[in-house]
């Protein structure tokens, strides 16, 4: 019953997307703005029909109701009740729904808020969300529909893949998929300014918090991912150069890159066609990550599901979507052409273009890695593997380059900075990276890769601190503030500024536990029976037994092994190996010790006699940095998010 | 000059989008191996059914099918009927023989599949850790190989053999080297 | 916190603490071998996963391939040798770092050669841009803006900014 009013309202907002496409267009046409109304209200509709679609959905999963195709594949009676609800994205229809359901959201708010400030670009907006949400929606419809009863309904579900019944799973792809979705909106009013010819920088402005929070959105939802395959797939490590992994980095880096260089559009009139390019550009790779997810034309570890058979119509839906795009940026480059003004080589503007040099080449590299195995078995029919080594050595150097040019970003000025100036400022920073540097070595830290980040980081922090403490000095003496005062206001007068700035300290704290994790990394493969003890660096860890744990519907066996760590830490760790019900592949779960500045990561693996058993151990320095630095970020992000908030109110 | 990016940003869209819709025809399942035209790697191990041990040299100066399977494959099932018939239908040509590596199994597994499927005849070697196939390149089962009198891998075969695969795909490559 | 004083502090924890042990117990230490299965391991695709590595995989085929690897270790077979086993029976697929031969450079000089390029048209750019630039003369605003609030608006927050 549900599931048939889910599949009828997925079908009436089919409709409504269809004429949300039509009716702007021809309200433009015929200048009749009522027509534009009804595509407005067309897309409110759709959006609560496809909350009605999802709800229906998430409704018959909570029923049990193992007739639906979708529910049977993907629940079980035994199944929790939370994964209940976000098995709703557990899998590949299911996911789709879900993202067709969320770009309608966003197009409401998106309408809603811009429909009187934008209204020249709205018949557009409204247009191609429409086409995106329609394109969605046909495949959900027609090729993969969740909706699908079965005419022998089982008395069980297979249940959901036991790797995605975890925390990390309910927040990676919905967190992803906002990201993703959320570039739609800037794309839309990018697209929006293209038809339209008039060379504004409205859609900018309009757009920034949406690319702010789309990009936070984006980030936070690969932290996630790296934070649950960590914790979950219990290999020590938490990014694999998957490419599905490369599918959501891509859009990230260019994202990256966008809002950077908007600032110089921002400031000094300049880059139209290349912001716009770089915007177009980072929704044309959030496409592709679904297509190469979805599509089966690449191969990897999230594969799921996938069907070569959808492969040919999301092909033809992306063909659609960057012919068009790409090539209406084409035919207008020419009127949107703008004269360069740059004073000199030693501004911000050029580190800009250099920084937007870089990102751009990182996310080339990602997708010549990610798709070079796909040229080379079309055209050779070999089979050649990109892994991680890769990546390791071509794409690691040049992000090396983005983190000077992150140090040299405060030292320089719109416009140019001289010479002289540009030196002294230098000093400080450059003297405290190469003391850093040294200090490494006397310490004797071996790895020259992990020197060089040292130095590049301790550089990058010192310039971010110097310029915040000539901001904090220049108000003091200016608005004779106290220190305090002066800190709070500098940093409040200028949020997006000094969010960046925080966002830049996080990115550097995660670097650290790349390094750190990367480089520093130590593990033991050993086979211990109980009672047995075996130290990794400080740390001493005794097998006591093995017992076996009943959840809901897995049974495990779990090691307890007792730790002695440090400055008489102790504690106890419970690694285990649980076998699903309906699931042939056991699965481990690490036990993960998280310190400030080391995980100890314990996996149990098989048993290779009656009494003794296989054990993975695992030092791996600075892996909460990482997480902590995503934290920093967000905060940081955050607190650019509400400059505009505070405008805005204060405008009203 | 003024243009060229224009072009670049084009063209590259469009290859992308071309790489992909000649991609969608790949088979992820489908890898070449590197060990056709190669020697095949000996082997002498125990039989399936307690019998004396299966020897890869014994069958030299004869073409040879090695079919890997397992009693936890799937396909194995679909393509056994085949595997049957193909042993009859060769059994008295003189210069054509098969065998079968039940690998990564259990020997009851073993057993019970060809009890219950029925017994092609042919003798079945027993790989409990795919240590032969590992050493003869197989990612999964079934997988099965050609191998021709020298001891040459001739063809390989990723996934089940299909009614009239020997006259397809056999035949030709063994009639062109009598 | 430098790796000598890790050092020191582990030694010192590590005699207080085996010094407490019932006499018998031996501390369990890796096989000496396991180091170099384990850059084996790691350099090897599992043939069955998705871009994976032996090491890493928890299917049967890369628990197997392991122990493979193990027992050629073992048995004193070189690292190069171990590789070259895997890669004449499954080819380049097999290596999770691709070669550099061939069309590979592509995939290994590709991104250098384009950040190369890139840097030097961008400079050549920005060098062009700087002498066209005339020198003292403020920069004058675009006005390609089309509404008058949109210019406050826009003013507003440039003053925001800064």
């Amino acid at each position: 019953m549900w599931i048939e009013l889910a599949h009828f309202a997925t079908i009436i907002a089919l409709l409504l997307a269809l004429l949300q496409i039509a009716t702007p267009i021809i309200g433009v046409g015929i200048q009749r703005p009522v027509w534009i109304r009804v595509a407005r209200q067309s897309s409110y509709v759709v959006t609560l029909l496809l909350t009605l679609a999802s709800a229906g959905l998430v409704v018959s999963f909570l029923n049990h109701d193992f007739s639906v195709k979708y529910v049977a594949e993907h629940a079980s009676r035994s199944l929790p009740t939370f994964y209940l609800v976000t098995a709703l994205w557990g899998g590949h229809e299911g996911s789709l729904l879900f993202w067709a359901w969320l770009l309608s959201l966003f197009t409401t708010i998106a309408v809603w808020r811009h429909w009187s400030t934008h209204a020249s670009s709205i018949p557009w907006i409204l247009s191609v969300l429409g086409t995106v949400i329609s394109g969605f929606l046909i495949l959900v419809l027609f090729l993969s529909s969740p909706f699908e009863r079965l005419t022998n309904p089982p008395f069980d579900g297979r249940d959901l893949n036991p790797l995605l019944q975890d925390p990390g799973m309910v927040f990676h792809p919905p967190f992803l998929y906002i990201g993703y979705v959320g570039f739609a909106i800037p794309f839309a009013f990018a697209i929006a300014a293209l038809i339209n010819g008039r060379i504004t920088d409205e859609w900018i402005l309009a757009t920034r918090r949406w690319t702010l929070f789309s990009w936070a959105m984006l980030t936070t939802g690969i932290i996630f991912g790296a934070y649950w395959a960590y914790y979950e797939l219990g290999w020590g490590g938490y990014w694999a150069w998957d490419p599905v992994e490369n599918a959501s980095f891509m859009p990230w880096l260019v994202a990256t890159a966008f809002f950077h260089s908007v600032m110089v559009q921002e400031r000094r009139r300049m880059f139209k066609i290349w912001n716009l390019f770089l915007i177009i550009t980072t929704f044309a790779l959030s496409l592709l990550g679904t297509f190469l997810v979805r599509s089966g034309v690449l191969s990897s570890v999230h594969a799921f599901a996938s069907d070569p058979g959808r492969g040919v119509y999301i092909l033809i839906f992306m063909a659609i979507i960057l012919l068009f795009s790409f090539g209406l940026l084409v035919l207008r480059a020419d009127r949107l052409r703008t004269e360069v003004q740059l004073e000199s080589l030693f501004s911000l503007e050029a580190a800009f273009l250099f920084n937007n040099l870089f990102f751009i080449i990182a996310g080339l590299t990602v997708l010549l890695g990610t798709l070079y195995p796909l040229a080379v078995e079309t055209l050779s029919s070999a089979k050649v593997t990109v892994g991680a080594p890769y990546y390791n050595k071509v794409f690691v150097p040049i992000m090396l380059g983005v983190l000077i040019l992150m140090g040299l970003g405060p030292l320089l000025t719109w416009r140019g900075i001289n010479g002289s100036r540009l030196r002294s400022s230098l000093v400080k920073p450059l003297g405290i990276s190469v003391l850093g540097m040294a200090g490494c070595y006397l310490l004797g830290v071996g790895q020259p890769y992990a020197i060089l980040m040292v130095g590049l980081s301790l550089f990058a922090i010192a310039a971010h601190l110097t310029d915040l403490g000539r901001g904090i000095t220049r108000r003091m003496t200016n608005a004779k503030e106290g220190i305090l005062t002066a800190t709070v206001t500098l940093l409040t007068r200028n949020k997006r500024r000094y969010g960046g700035f925080v966002v830049h300290f996080g990115i550097l704290m995660m670097a650290a536990g790349f390094v750190g994790s990367g480089l520093f990394q130590e593990e033991k493969n050993l086979i211990m029976a109980p009672g047995d003890f075996t130290a990794i660096d400080h740390w001493r860890l005794t097998f006591e037994k093995i017992v076996t744990v009943k959840g809901s519907n897995w049974e495990a066996q779990e090691a307890i092994i007792r730790v002695e760590g440090p400055r008489g830490l102790t504690m106890t760790l419970h690694p285990q190996k649980r076998d699903y019900q309906n699931q042939q592949m056991p699965t481990t779960e690490a036990a993960i010790f998280s310190g400030f500045f080391e995980d100890l990561y314990v996996v149990l693996g098989d048993a290779v006699t009656d009494n003794t058993w296989a054990f993975r151990i695992y030092r791996n320095p600075l892996v909460s940095w990482i997480w902590g630095g995503s934290g920093v970020m967000a905060l940081g992000v955050f607190f650019s998010l509400l400059q505009g908030r505070r405008r805005e109110v204060s405008r009203q | 000059m003024k243009n060229l990016w224009k072009v670049i940003l084009l063209v590259s869209v469009m290859t992308i989008l071309a790489l992909f819709a000649l991609g969608l025809e790949n088979d992820p399942r489908n890898i070449p191996s590197p060990l056709v035209g190669r020697p095949a790697s000996p082997f002498s191990v125990p039989a399936l059914d307690d019998g004396p041990p299966v020897t890869l040299e014994s069958y030299r100066g004869r073409w040879l099918l090695v079919n890997f399977w397992g009693s936890w494959c799937i396909s194995c099932r679909s393509e056994h009927r085949y595997l049957m018939k193909l042993a009859r239908m060769t059994a008295d040509r003189r210069d054509f023989a098969m065998i079968g590596v039940d690998f990564k199994d259990t020997r009851d597994g073993g057993k019970e599949f060809l009890a219950s499927l029925g017994d092609p005849g042919y003798r079945q070697a027993f790989d409990p850790d795919q240590k032969i196939a590992i050493d003869w390149g197989v990612y999964g089962a079934p997988e099965t190989y050609l191998v021709d009198p020298e001891g040459i891998i001739r063809h390989k075969q990723v996934g089940p053999l299909y009614e009239g695969w020997f006259e397809k795909i056999a035949l030709p490559i063994m009639e062109k080297k009598p | 916190m430098s790796i000598h004083r890790l050092f020191l502090i582990w030694a010192i924890v590590s005699c207080v603490s085996f010094g407490s042990m019932p006499l018998g117990a031996v501390e369990t230490l890796e096989e000496p071998t396991e180091a170099t299965v384990r850059d084996i391991a790691k350099s090897l695709r599992c043939a069955v996963c998705q871009n994976q590595s032996v090491y890493e995989s928890n299917s049967d085929l890369a628990k197997d391939m392991l122990s493979v690897i193990r027992t050629k270790v073992a048995a004193g077979e070189q690292e190069g040798a171990i590789r070259d086993y895997f890669f004449q029976r499954y080819g380049d697929y097999i290596y999770l770092e691709p070669t550099t031969q061939g069309g590979n450079g592509l995939l290994w000089w590709g991104p250098f050669l384009a950040l190369l390029l890139g840097g030097i048209a961008l400079f050549s750019a920005l060098k062009k841009w700087r002498r066209e630039t005339p020198v003292g003369k403020s920069p004058s605003m675009d006005t390609d803006t089309d509404t008058k609030t949109f210019q406050n608006r826009l003013k507003n927050e440039m003053e925001q900014i800064d």
